[in-house]
């Protein structure tokens, strides 16, 4: 019965040391560029994470928003595009994101091709970041809430012009709960991302939106 | 009555550990056409023949990086067979599997040189699995000449073991398309050989 006290005291004792959940805080950290033009008809987009691992959900977010708005048929999802140009733009190094490797990629015949074949106008290339304030202790633990900030920035490539323009970035701070099963893990609470994710998708689509 | 239960308390969790940590055996084997894609790409002009080294077919054993208690089995040969079979006759004019044939412009040998776990771990949000293979070309000239050697390597970080394969897979396959017509041996070769016949 002691053991029983001294552990539920303990856990107590933790539990009242983490940070208590809020809402996120998001900003709109840079505005989506001017020259950033709304889509022709018959034109599509695609949404390309940097690295999977590390920004898939924000980019599969951000695709989210991006369809139900301009339809299905007028974006491509990550998966998407990596496997209509394969190999060209399968890992962050082989991405073009320079001027200079953005007119080496269109200047491959079958790359141009495909791209006329699908009305290619933008890619999106997005990058997430996120910070976390955690100790090594609660790190470890099965169930936490951490301060967590996420940062989601986009760069949009024209490809007529192979011009970069800036896509925004945004980001949210708050506080994410996280409960671990072995083997199946999840967060049961993550809003920051999600909260970054919906910031700049609407920005985004105040510039792609277009007119009626 | 209090011993029972005292001993009930240290046995249910020790039960559960040697249940949770006993050995156990995984084979991985993936399907032929795993991590391969139609790739974009302009052929060369050359008719190569190639041969598959005996460690393509190798078994690669190794043990979960964070437990030690899980031995997993790794059988790549058909999956990489498959990648060359398939990606070759997108480089180049001709490719055909076997030894050199007169008429031919070389020949690749295509070895395994190594698959590597190197982690298995919670990141912050996900359970991940960071997995590379290498696979080693030598490119012959008909003459028996050796014109380069050089390495593709694939790499990923995925959650789950299966998917972190095909995905690693998918990338050696990138490599091979990428890095194919840029080798400076074959360029230099190439150029060599288009400079001799003007």
């Amino acid at each position: 019965m002691r053991m029983f006290f001294l552990v539920a005291v303990s856990c107590l004792s933790s539990c009242t040391a983490w940070p208590v959940p809020s809402p996120p805080i998001s900003t709109l950290e840079v505005p989506p560029a001017a020259e950033i033009e709304p889509l022709r008809p018959g034109e599509t987009l695609a949404v390309l994470a940097d690295d999977r691992m590390a920004s898939g959900w924000s980019t599969d977010c951000l695709t989210g928003y991006l369809v139900e708005v301009l339809s299905k048929a007028r974006v491509l999802d990550d998966s998407a595009v990596r496997d209509a140009f394969f190999p060209w733009l399968e890992t962050a190094q082989s991405i073009p994101v320079s001027e200079a490797a953005a007119s080496e990629f269109l200047a491959r015949p079958r790359v141009a091709a495909k791209l006329r074949e699908l009305g290619l106008r933008y890619i999106l290339f997005v990058r997430h970041g996120v910070e976390a304030k955690r100790d090594p202790w609660r790190s470890q633990s099965l169930a936490a809430f951490n301060e967590v900030v996420d940062r989601i920035a986009v760069t949009a490539v024209e490809l007529e012009t192979a011009c970069f323009r800036v896509g925004g970035a945004a980001r949210a701070a708050g506080i994410e709960g996280h409960f671990v099963v072995p083997i199946f893990g999840f967060v049961l609470l993550s809003p920051t991302e999600s909260a970054a994710c919906a910031r700049l998708a609407s920005a985004l689509l105040v510039e792609l939106r277009p007119a009626d | 009555m209090r011993r029972r239960r005292l001993a009930a308390l240290l046995v249910l969790p020790a039960i559960a550990v040697v249940g949770c940590g006993g050995g156990k055996d995984v084979v991985l084997e993936p399907a032929p056409g795993t991590g391969w894609l139609p790739p974009l790409i302009e052929p060369l002009p050359l008719r190569l023949s190639y041969v598959f080294e005996p460690s393509v077919d190798q078994e690669v054993t190794f043990s979960a990086v964070s437990s030690g208690t899980l031995t997993t089995h790794l059988r790549l040969g058909p999956a990489t067979r498959a990648i060359f079979e398939r990606t070759l006759p997108a480089l180049v004019e001709s490719a055909r599997a076997g030894p050199p044939r007169p008429g031919d412009n070389g020949s690749l040998t295509i070895a395994l040189l190594g698959v590597e776990v190197t982690k298995d771990a919670w990141s912050l949000r996900n359970y991940v699995v960071a997995w590379s293979v290498d696979y080693g070309i030598t490119f012959v000239d008909p003459d028996g000449t050796d014109i380069g050697t050089w390495k593709i390597s694939g790499a990923t970080v995925y959650d789950g073991s299966e998917e972190a394969l095909a995905q690693t897979l998918r990338g050696a396959t990138a490599e091979l398309v990428r890095s194919f017509a840029v080798q400076p041996a074959i360029v230099a070769w190439l150029t060599a050989r288009r400079e001799a016949m003007t």
